[in-house]
């Protein structure tokens, strides 16, 4: 694939199966100042919002990325054209994480500017939060085939969170707003590895049993 | 029969899986993590049995004061307006207003804030183990005017709050249990644990914390179920095929709906017989009441099912289940984090998810019996319109008058 | 990549003076040896090879042994529902491994399914394709996912959609199609790389006998330059179109053969009989029956048997519906449904 045909695909993509779901993630980004101070916080303060509410435009972004072709019709006849479906697939996960990541840039630099004691470290940690979220709800959506499942799942990890708090070790998704940051680390690799996981699972699955 | 067609169909479906999966979570880290001990009866000469927040103008008014006059020193004033900590820095013309009621407040005159540099903190502060310490700081002498009224101080307390931006520890919810607490007493503490024990056969205690915990989960995954099970009719284009069959539109969503709400019911009912079970096996000696937790279960949980599966139902018909999804959620998250800065006596009319997260309280509670009682019925009542809606809205689909507000956030169908 | 379009793009053409080029070039190796110079694979070999193929959905066995040859032309796959058809037209477009066996597909092997999905194009069985994009769009998006040059993606949408009678509803959404519409869009897509090969899955069923008509004309003008595979359950279609059949049944194939010799085995194994009514379930019973005209008290029913049926019987001319039937008869399948 060269650059040109690259960038055509993903324009038409982003036209016709990103904008909707980049909406409602800006609409949670706009949200989180009105509910939460974003305002001279320090620290663990300042990882709060970016842990807690502007992670889950990480759900928002990632787990549709299989969604427009949840019709098995529509899927098969994807498939078979030269240009891979798993490859559209991962150019609409590259540009969603891309975009997720310009989120959290965005947002932590407003913190920034409003005197909160934000660093590098907090768009990081915010960002693996709400990457591990999608990873997960991407995943589930992949396996089961059903963006709803997906959803569901990475909603009810969210929640689990609140419950659990610490007792989830190196997946706690809130860590950095207790001030521990290693958790971060592990979060991005285990996105890395469920994404590839799936991307194996359905390439399997779409040939030999789906 | 078509009701015990629809059940099944949902008990077999992978969505009602990780609902059941979900549910038995909670209970088991939650409400089964909560229920290891039985409640010890208090000891006469305790050093200790807690506090209780009470409403004592001759504790409050200076306490509350010296906190208004500490955080206005300090810059920095820690409010909860929608659940979560908001560090809330004012205006110069909010900072001067303020000011104002300061000085009606203390007799600390305007100048004497503006100009004093020696401030440290001081006041109340919670211990890690919940005991409160006072910490001497260095702030204006306080002489509080002896003609001003209660009345008059909590109205001033007020119109603090409201140029802070709402809750603030000033409030009207938060300034009793912020500024007002008196130790318990030996007596105050035993009758706590009779009433525990005579009034609620305990069982009734555990009945509202285990509704607590299920409430949270029940206020939205049963969006996920009904969405999920629509949205398979639509991709499966079994659509048409429902539609020109010869039942109401009315029968089949009411019996979608019904046996939606029925099955998820049903954890739910396993889940309080564990609960009975569990509190039954750490209380053997004392007499407990067998049906509280299943009768609570019924009365708390059921509308909180029903609205969110009426939400997942009514908003996929008009528009998409995705859209549903993003709607139930966004109303969990205003329900459970306007409530997440108070867990007890926090329920009003119209709240949605209900707290209650704790064993005692029981007169809180009673206290708010009646708003209980509308909340609930109103719930109940809404869901079932909102049903009736989505009959209508199907009635018309399947004569072709109506086909869905075009949304693109959708599933692809033909 | 764009050099290898076009590399790709000249050798489809090239194939096309492919007899011109062998008339001037005589040694043949010399000949060979350019087509690899211009496409690194064998273009020459204008067939597919499906050599013993077994196909198993978890433990069910969909496709039994398959072996068959496609020549350049129309080549009609016909079949009950069920037969193994669709499986065996996804597994030619590489959407299904198989588990047993090897397909070669103009000289590649089935491994490399991404060069197979340059020369082919697919039109599946039920046709779907983003309901919110427009016809335009569908075809943009179509030809940039085949890997094609954006010009020339659009020089050929223009003239497909003209070929196909689109034209005027190109900026129409995808869901506002009708069936007919949408059919002609996927014939429309599936020619767009001008493939080599084209695999059209049961493209007429649910179509007017007009639009279907329209279909296989369609169908055959594209035949005359590439190797179309048509699967079918309607014997009309492979009738007005293909010269080459096979037959599937349960996952096997049945026969393969021209339409004539499927004729010439029926020959003199088709009768018609004139009868009353009430005798009809006797009839049924003893013989396969594919056809019947009720004129009044009296029947008159066309019937397939080894032997001349001793009722009073003509023997008649097979039409390709007896052939198929008789086909399926002598092969031991239960066709006792008949008519």
């Amino acid at each position: 694939m060269d650059f040109k045909s690259v960038s055509k695909i993903i324009g038409i993509n982003l036209k016709h199966h990103f904008l909707p779901h980049f909406i409602l993630s800006l609409i949670i980004a706009f949200l989180t100042p009105i509910i939460f101070g974003t305002s001279s916080l320090n620290a663990n303060e300042s990882a709060q919002p970016l842990e807690m509410l502007v992670s889950l435009t990480g759900i928002v972004l990632i787990t549709p990325i299989f969604l427009p072709e949840q019709n098995k019709n529509i899927r098969d006849f994807m498939r078979s054209k030269k240009i891979a479906y798993l490859a559209v697939c991962a150019l609409r996960l590259l540009y969603s994480v891309i975009c997720l990541a310009i989120i959290f840039g965005i947002f932590t630099g407003c913190m920034a500017y409003s005197e909160c004691a934000v660093t590098f470290r907090h768009f990081v940690g915010g960002f693996s939060s709400a990457l591990f979220l999608g990873a997960l709800g991407f995943c589930l959506a992949g396996i089961s085939g059903n963006a709803v499942i997906g959803y569901m799942s990475s909603m009810i990890y969210y929640i689990v969170n609140f419950a659990l708090k610490e007792d989830l070790k190196n997946y706690y998704l809130f860590s950095m707003s207790t001030g521990s940051f290693h958790e971060k680390y592990w979060l991005i690799f285990c996105s890395i590895g469920l994404f590839w996981m799936t991307f194996i699972y359905v390439g399997i699955a779409e040939k030999y049993f789906r | 029969m078509l009701f015990f067609k629809e059940c099944k169909k949902i008990i077999f479906s992978l969505v009602f899986g990780i609902y059941c999966i979900a549910l038995f979570g909670v209970y088991f880290t939650q409400f089964a993590n909560d229920c290891k001990n039985p409640m010890e009866k208090p000891v006469a000469g305790q050093a200790d049995y807690g506090t209780i927040a009470k409403e004592v103008p001759e504790i409050m008014m200076p306490s509350a004061i010296e906190g208004l006059v500490n955080e206005y020193l300090s810059g920095e004033f820690s409010a909860y307006p929608y659940g979560f900590y908001k560090c809330v820095k004012l205006k110069e013309k909010d900072k001067k207003k303020l000011a104002e009621i300061i000085t009606e407040l203390s007799g600390i005159s305007a100048e004497t804030l503006e100009n004093f540099d020696d401030y440290e903190p001081s006041g109340y502060i919670t211990k890690e183990d919940g005991s409160f310490v006072y910490i001497d700081g260095n702030i204006p002498e306080i002489n509080i005017p002896s003609t001003l009224t209660y009345e008059d101080f909590r109205e001033l307390m007020r119109k603090a709050d409201k140029i802070i931006g709402g809750g603030s520890k000033y409030s009207d919810e938060n300034i009793v249990g912020n500024f007002s607490r008196i130790p318990k007493t030996y007596e105050d503490a035993l009758a706590e644990y009779e009433q525990f024990c005579k009034e609620d056969k305990i069982t009734g205690a555990y009945a509202r914390l285990f509704c607590d915990y299920m409430g949270i989960v029940l206020s939205i995954l049963p969006v996920f179920v009904a969405v999920f099970l629509a949205e398979r009719d639509k991709k499966s284009s079994m659509e048409q095929l429902v539609y020109s069959r010869k039942i109401s539109s009315a029968k089949l969503i009411f019996t979608r709906y019904i046996s939606l709400v029925f099955t998820m019911m049903i954890p739910v009912c396993i889940t309080a017989l564990l609960a009975y079970a569990k509190v039954k096996s750490i209380y053997p000696d004392n007499a407990i009441d067998t049906l509280a937790i299943l009768k609570t279960a019924v009365y708390w949980l059921i509308p909180n099912i029903m609205a969110s599966s009426a939400v997942g139902m009514l908003v996929t018909e008009m528009i998409s289940g995705l859209i549903a999804i993003f709607v139930q959620s966004a109303w969990w998250f205003a329900s459970v984090f306007a409530s997440s800065g108070k867990l007890t006596g926090s329920i009003k009319n119209f709240t949605f998810v209900m707290r209650h997260n704790a064993l005692l309280g029981r007169d809180a509670f009673q206290k708010e019996w009646d708003i209980i009682i509308f909340n609930r019925i109103f719930f109940t009542v809404t869901s079932v319109l909102a049903i009736v809606l989505t009959a209508i809205l199907y009635e018309s689909k399947r004569r072709g008058v109506f086909n869905g507000f075009q949304v693109r956030v959708q599933n692809h169908r033909h | 990549m764009a050099e290898r379009l076009q590399q790709n793009f000249f050798a489809n053409h090239f194939a096309k003076v492919d007899k011109k080029l062998k008339s001037i070039v005589y040694d043949d190796s010399i000949a060979e040896r350019l087509c690899y110079f211009f496409e690194g694979n064998d273009w020459m070999e204008n067939k597919i090879e499906i050599c013993h193929v077994d196909k198993y959905y978890g433990r069910k066995k969909a496709l039994k042994n398959v072996t068959l040859t496609i020549n350049q032309g129309m080549f009609g796959l016909l079949g009950r529902n069920g037969a193994g058809k669709t499986t065996l037209m996804k597994c030619l477009a590489t959407l299904h491994s198989i588990q047993k066996g090897n397909i070669v597909v103009c000289g590649i092997p089935m491994k490399n399914a991404r060069e197979i999905r340059t020369i082919t194009g697919y039109l599946p069985q039920d046709f779907s394709m983003y309901p919110t994009m427009t016809v335009q769009e569908s075809l943009d998006y179509l030809g940039l996912l085949s890997g094609m040059e954006t010009s020339l993606c659009q020089k050929r949408t223009e003239m497909l959609l003209k070929r196909v009678n689109l034209i005027e509803h190109r900026h129409k959404k995808v869901k506002a199609l009708s069936g007919g519409m949408k059919r002609r869009l996927g014939i429309a897509q599936a020619l767009l790389h001008d493939p080599k090969v084209l695999i059209v899955d049961e493209p007429t069923a649910g179509l007017d006998p007009e639009e279907r008509i329209r279909f296989r004309n369609l169908l055959c003008e594209v035949a005359e330059e590439r190797i179309v595979i048509l699967s079918t359950h309607i014997v009309g279609d492979i009738e007005a179109t293909c010269e080459d059949i096979a037959i599937m049944h349960d996952g096997k194939i049945l026969w393969q053969g021209t339409v004539s010799e499927l004729l010439e085995n029926a020959y003199g194994k088709v009768f018609t009989v004139n009868i009353d009514k009430k005798y009809l379930p006797e009839i049924k019973k003893q013989f396969i029956v594919t056809g019947m005209l009720v004129q009044n008290e009296y029947v008159t029913v066309r019937i397939i048997s080894e032997n001349m049926p001793e009722i009073g019987a003509n023997p008649t001319e097979p039409n390709l519906e007896d052939a198929y039937m008789y086909c399926l008869y002598s092969n031991g399948c239960d066709v006792s449904g008949g008519v």
